[in-house]
């Protein structure tokens, strides 16, 4: 049978047993992140991130539309991921999974504002651009909500949308041949960090799980940040009772790694910039 | 005229594979011709769904993500095409009921997308172990309005062309048919127009399955030299 | 012997010996008729022996032949040790995942010292080492935690410490082979049990968690490590410790 059933009791007594003397068992420290790769390009808004072997890809794309009515002024930005069974052949609990991490990445990145929607209006009441950012994950080797949600903020900066200029209220949408695109207004870029709690009162806890710990993880807590250092959204969905301590120390640690997240970011960014400098001349 | 990538008429896109790269799946592979890309994961043999259980053979079915938006009928067509070109190669009454899943996961979209992804799965298979009769592999080309013949067309080709076509075939001397396993033709074409793509298609065959031979003769010497070792 | 050569399905695997024979197509090749024995990656197609698998095609003594090709998913072969996890029980036995398309038969009887009065108990979520008593492809597996000859445990059962990990069929059948060099390089300066199935399944079990952590990478590491590499691996995480 392959539906997964869960890890085996053996596994689970040795995965809390290990954890108790600060061993993970994929040998990294308790507070380790995994290797983060982030490739973007060669199409504009196509960014792949790995995470270990966990491996998210993104991808942007635009159309104009008629702005919904009570907000005639703003574009908008959909987000839909599918665990489809590449990633995790008939996981039970995929489809509730899939749901949250879209709805998820979807608060974090469209609730703190990280996307200027404004900038997406074209003529107000009339025309707007609709972003949509499809998050396809590839592999699942755990904690897809923080490689999604870096793939999807690394997306978002890298897309270039065709240029548009107004004349006498009708928009002229530029070929990207003749005009360069350009790029959208970005506020700030939020990413997740993410936590599994063990044990019978979660009082073992890790940051950035793999697979097998989160088979056995009785909560997950993921922290959203920003360079900035400021919270934008925490999440935690049932599971057992936290107390305030635990949740401080995991937005302590949440901001070191956020950093180094943000810088990962902004480096490959960087690199995928220079590179298509290079292959315009 | 030139191509916008500066190609010749009969040159395809630098190809591109990377075999057995996923974790969970029982073989895979990356494949990209330029800037087309297919990632492709092969489950199997793997337990059945009851309503699909063959009692002679395993049932194969395809599951296709297109890289923006949510499948449409391009995409059901693309995932029938492959399991079409496929299902007779894969050595079906080898494992009775069970499950052959093949998903195919389209990275980004620079034409030729159709022939792309037929090369990652055939070598996602081969990946898996999954027992087949014969490598096969595709590859597309486009008749232009001036006539020309290109291979392997870039989107903006493909979009100016008066018709495409995307060839399969088999292996070559191996003693089987030598026919095509696959035929895509679509737009106005002549006879003759067809007889020149077949051909050009047919030596692009040749040269994609060149490369797969040695992508895949590379990863089995580099496990067996450590077996040997 | 022929040399071992790497082949992809569809080539034709040349299993005439002895030159100039080739209008005999048969399984019965040469006047003698020989009788050849295809293993695993091998199928008689039409007229001729082809390669279904890539792999190392490899013959001895002229009549066999098989491909060893390194897969993920396990197809159950009579004989062979597995390591499962029991995922349900019935009135006559357990099922056990082995990892192959179908879930195993481990019947109440196939332990040592099994009665109908005398049965073992174990949970779901149990590990057990067994033996694979039957395997075809029109059958579920049955697998046996005893040697049915001599009705001795022999080292199958419950296992009910230590940790398994998952490999590659083919790293699994390097390590089972005795003279494994990680195992060697590990077992030189590690004390540790170990349990192979050829279904891709490692367990260890080792005086503390850090330790069998450690020799569990060891293990998924030297995928692709030949002896020398694999010593070298095994010393940089030994001293990392």
């Amino acid at each position: 049978m392959v539906a997964e059933i869960g890890p085996s009791s053996i596994e689970t007594a040795f995965i809390l047993e290990a954890l108790g003397k600060g061993v993970r068992v994929d040998g990294r420290g308790i507070y380790d992140y995994r290797g983060l790769r982030i490739a973007c390009g060669p199409a504009s808004g196509m960014v792949e991130v790995q995470l270990g072997q966990t491996r998210v890809l993104a991808r942007v794309a635009c159309e104009v539309t008629r702005p919904a009515a009570e907000r005639p002024t703003e574009g908008t930005v959909q987000f839909s991921s599918e665990l489809g069974t590449l990633a995790a052949f008939s996981l039970d609990r995929a489809v509730a999974q899939e749901v949250s991490i879209a709805r998820m990445i979807e608060r974090v990145i469209r609730q703190s504002r990280a996307v200027d929607t404004e900038a997406l209006c074209i003529v107000a009441g009339e025309q707007v651009w609709a972003l949509r950012v499809d998050l396809h994950f590839i592999d699942h080797a755990g904690n897809l909500v923080d490689a999604a949600c870096v793939a999807a903020v690394a997306a978002l900066r890298h897309f270039r949308r065709p240029d548009v200029t107004v004349d006498g209220g009708r928009a002229v949408i530029h070929d990207p041949r003749e005009r360069n695109p350009v790029p959208l207004s970005i506020h700030h870029t939020p990413v997740c960090v993410s936590f599994a709690f063990m044990g019978k009162a979660g009082e073992l806890v890790v940051v950035d799980p793999e697979a097998r710990e989160e088979l056995v993880q009785q909560a997950a807590f993921t922290v959203t940040m920003n360079a900035h250092k400021e919270v934008c959204a925490l999440n935690k969905a049932g599971g057992v009772a936290l107390g305030p301590e635990q949740i401080r120390r995991c937005t302590q640690i949440a901001v070191e790694k956020a950093g180094e997240i943000t810088d990962a970011i902004n480096a490959a960014l960087k690199t995928a910039a220079a590179e298509e400098a290079a292959a315009a001349q | 005229m030139a191509r916008p990538d500066r190609r010749d008429p009969d040159q395809i896109r630098a190809l591109n594979s990377v075999l057995g790269q996923l974790s969970r799946a029982d073989g895979s592979a990356q494949f990209s011709t330029g800037s087309t890309s297919v990632v492709c994961g092969v489950y199997g043999p793997v337990d059945v769904k009851l309503f699909d259980e063959h009692l002679d053979r395993a049932h194969v079915e395809v599951k296709l993500r297109p890289d923006i938006g949510i499948p449409g009928p391009k995409d059901k067509w693309l995932e029938s095409a492959i399991l079409q070109t496929l299902e007779g190669n894969i050595l079906a009454h080898l494992h009775p009921r069970t499950l052959v899943q093949i998903n195919v996961q389209v990275r980004a979209d620079g034409g030729s997308l159709d022939a792309c992804a037929i090369n990652a799965a055939i070598l996602a298979l081969v990946d898996a172990g999954v027992p087949l009769r014969l490598m096969v592999a595709a590859a597309a080309c486009a008749v232009m309005p001036d006539g020309r013949i290109v291979v392997d067309p870039v989107a903006e080709e493909a979009e100016a062309a008066r018709s495409l076509h995307t060839f399969a075939f088999a292996e070559k001397g191996l003693g089987e048919g030598e026919g095509p396993v696959y035929v895509d033709s679509r737009g106005v074409f002549g006879i003759e127009e067809y007889d020149a793509c077949y051909g050009v298609c047919e030596r692009a065959v040749g040269r994609v399955l060149a490369f797969m031979r040695s992508a895949v003769e590379s990863k089995v010497t580099k496990e067996s030299h450590v077996a040997g070792a | 012997m022929a040399k071992p050569r790497v082949v992809l399905p569809g080539d034709i695997v040349d299993t005439h010996t002895h030159s100039g024979s080739d209008d005999e197509s048969t399984m019965d090749v040469d006047a003698e008729s020989r009788v050849l024995r295809l293993g695993p990656g091998l199928a008689q197609i039409n007229d001729s022996v082809r390669a279904t698998a890539a792999g190392i095609c490899h013959s001895k003594d002229e009549t066999q032949f098989w491909v060893t090709s390194n897969k993920r998913r396990y197809v159950a072969a009579e004989g062979e040790p597995v390591i499962g996890v029991v995922v349900a029980r019935h009135a006559e036995g357990y099922r056990v995942d082995i990892g192959s398309a179908h879930d195993a038969l481990l019947p109440l009887l196939a332990f040592e010292g099994a009665t109908k009065r005398n049965r073992p108990d174990l949970a779901l979520g149990t590990t057990v080492y067994a033996r694979v008593s039957v395997a075809n492809s029109l059958m579920d597996p049955e697998i046996e935690c005893y040697n049915a000859n001599t009705g001795k445990a022999e080292g199958y059962g419950e296992l009910s410490e230590g940790y398994a990990i998952k490999c590659s069929l083919g790293l699994a059948r390097r390590l089972f082979s005795s003279n494994a060099p990680v195992l060697v390089a590990l077992g030189a300066s590690v004390p540790m049990e170990i349990a192979v199935g050829l279904n891709g399944r490692v367990w260890i079990n080792t005086e503390t968690p850090a330790t069998t952590v450690l020799v569990a990478n060891a293990i998924k590491n030297s995928e692709f490590l030949d002896a020398k590499q694999c010593r070298q691996m095994v010393k940089e995480l030994l001293e990392k410790k």
